[in-house]
């Protein structure tokens, strides 16, 4: 197979790449477009009137000026590309034709031919001064036609005057995938075209609802693609989880070497601080039940007889106790709260059986009641 | 990575992700708890060192309010664990008591030791008489904690169990 039929680059194509297909197989047409009515529909339509093939055995592509009045539609017939040629476009990120670098232009260019010779083709580019898009690509394998008589043609079909210049030039073309975006560019030139999302759907000579299924296949590897990644990245994380836990305990052994070392010198010193705490005690008041049992004396009823008495640190009593009489109770718990040296009263747990009543008081002295001028002074 | 990923069959692609998935899954929950476990030691750890720091910039501050304290005491008057369990020997002489000495406390100045007395069937008179000998040797000899109660058989008497702390002073003995 000659280099002519093969699709211009890349050769292998690979996703995300731009494979530009040969622009000698393609006939051009640029056509008015309607106001209402949509793009798609309309070229289909017009595809049907001028096309010698019918669309369902043709790739075609278009390509509607900014303003949306005139397109430029490319087709070309199935059979004359290869299963190999076509095969390798399943994976491509776009197929256009090489001659798609011409559709990028931002104004009006002045009325002329741009004649690139490259690779064995001669590819003659008509503008007419009237339209962004050209009025005309004619693309032949060098050899077949000389230079004048292409010329002359694009003049005729055109409608160009014979003063139109002619500009040439011979770099290869280049296209790729950059920001989401289609690029083809001229080489030795700033010759360029962008294509978008949606201006590359309709660029795109490739079947539409082949198209669309491969946007479906996309979106499914990507996604896959992406959960895979989010799932190694946890993997990576989890990884590096694992080596901080080693250092962090390395950490902590020191940490905790440091604690066992000084754990001897800190216990000496809380046990002298509770010492200090219990002399300093000891020295200012010591447990005086006798006196706190006989602070309680003078307001006990006769009818209340204490079983039992024990004291809880310096200030607190709590006394078992039964009685006869349960209003005495009341009296009993009355009276001592008013005593200047209580603190807190709390009866607990009282309790009446066969006419005697029992009950827990709990009685809390305030500190230095005794020095207060309590029973014992 | 990718390009790997993205060359192999669409079978080994989700085969690929399921066992990523399944790795994950099983990995993460268990890191999650071990960090959740790392970190609680580290913060008690991080707890018990500040109280360390806490007590070793007080230790001047405590030895001289320990050395303070001590001042009060005369060292000659205090008493070690023998001499606290013959002195409540003799001041119980005559009850029906049981001593018993228990466990001591030492710090570099001074030791508590604490002796439990259990006094049976003694009358008020009886009982009232140990306490004032207890607290004639107060604060060397003195009660941490005391329950009286009447006796059941016979109401008459008493019961009590003194818990009782002796003072040691430990530089003043060498």
């Amino acid at each position: 197979m000659s280099s002519a039929n093969q699709p211009i680059q890349p050769v292998d194509p690979k996703e995300g790449e731009v494979v530009l297909a040969p622009g000698e197989k393609f006939f051009v047409r640029r056509l008015p477009l309607a106001r209402d009515g949509e793009v798609a529909t309309q070229v289909e339509l017009a595809l049907e009137g001028f096309s010698p093939f019918p669309a369902g055995q043709l790739y075609y592509g278009f390509c509607p000026n900014s303003g949306q009045t005139q397109v430029l539609v490319y087709a070309a017939y199935r059979k004359s590309f290869s299963a190999e040629d076509t095969g390798s476009w399943l994976a491509a990120a776009a197929v256009l034709p090489d001659f798609a670098v011409w559709l990028g232009a931002s104004g009006v260019p002045a009325a002329g031919i741009s004649l690139r010779q490259h690779d064995g083709r001669v590819e003659a580019v008509g503008w007419d001064g009237n339209d962004e898009l050209p009025a005309l690509i004619v693309v032949r394998p060098a050899g077949t036609v000389s230079r004048e008589e292409l010329i002359t043609e694009v003049r005729r079909k055109a409608k160009l005057t014979p003063e139109a210049p002619v500009r040439e030039l011979t770099g290869a073309v280049h296209a790729n995938c950059e920001k989401g975006e289609v690029l083809a560019r001229l080489a030795n030139s700033s010759i360029e075209a962008r294509f978008g999302e949606g201006r590359l759907k309709q660029a795109d000579i490739r079947d539409k609802l082949v198209l669309a299924e491969r946007r479906l296949t996309l979106r499914r590897d990507t996604l896959l693609w992406r959960g895979f990644a989010a799932t190694l990245a946890g993997l990576a994380a989890c990884l590096l989880l694992e080596a901080s836990f080693l250092g962090l305990h390395a950490w902590m052994r020191g940490q905790q070497q440091v604690i066992e070392a000084q754990k001897k010198t800190v216990e000496q010193i809380n046990v002298a601080q509770s010492m200090a705490k219990r002399l300093e005690e000891i020295s200012a008041q010591r447990v005086l039940p006798f006196e706190m049992l006989a602070e309680l004396q003078e307001k006990r009823p006769k009818s209340i007889e204490y079983l039992r008495a024990s004291t809880s640190g310096l200030w607190r009593m709590e006394i078992e106790a039964q009685t006869a009489s349960a209003t005495d109770l009341r009296d009993f718990e009355t009276e001592v709260r008013r005593l200047s040296s209580i603190d807190r009263v709390e009866v607990r747990d009282p309790r009446t059986r066969d006419g005697i009543t029992t009950f827990v008081m709990e009685v809390t002295f305030k500190p230095s009641w005794f020095k207060m001028g309590g029973v014992g002074t | 990575m990718k390009a790997y990923f993205q060359s192999r069959s669409l079978r080994e692609r989700v085969l690929l992700f399921a066992f990523a998935l399944i790795a994950v899954g099983w990995w993460a929950p268990v890191a999650i708890g071990r960090l959740v476990v790392l970190r609680r030691d580290m913060t008690e750890l991080k707890l018990v060192r500040e109280l360390q720091q806490i007590a070793l910039s007080h230790r001047g501050e405590v030895e001289a309010r320990a050395a303070a304290a001590g001042r009060a005491l005369d060292p000659s008057k205090t008493l070690d664990g023998s001499q606290a369990f013959a002195e409540l020997n003799r001041i119980a002489t005559g009850l029906t008591a049981e001593i018993s000495a228990q466990r001591s406390t030492r710090s570099e100045q001074f030791a508590l030791h604490n002796v439990q007395v259990s006094i049976r069937r003694v009358d008020i008179k009886g009982l009232f008489g140990f306490y004032e000998q207890l607290n004639a040797r107060s604060p060397y000899l003195g009660i941490e904690q005391c329950a009286i109660s009447a006796d059941r058989a016979n109401p008459g008497l008493l019961n009590a169990v003194f818990r009782i702390y002796s003072i040691e002073a430990l530089r003043g003995e060498k």
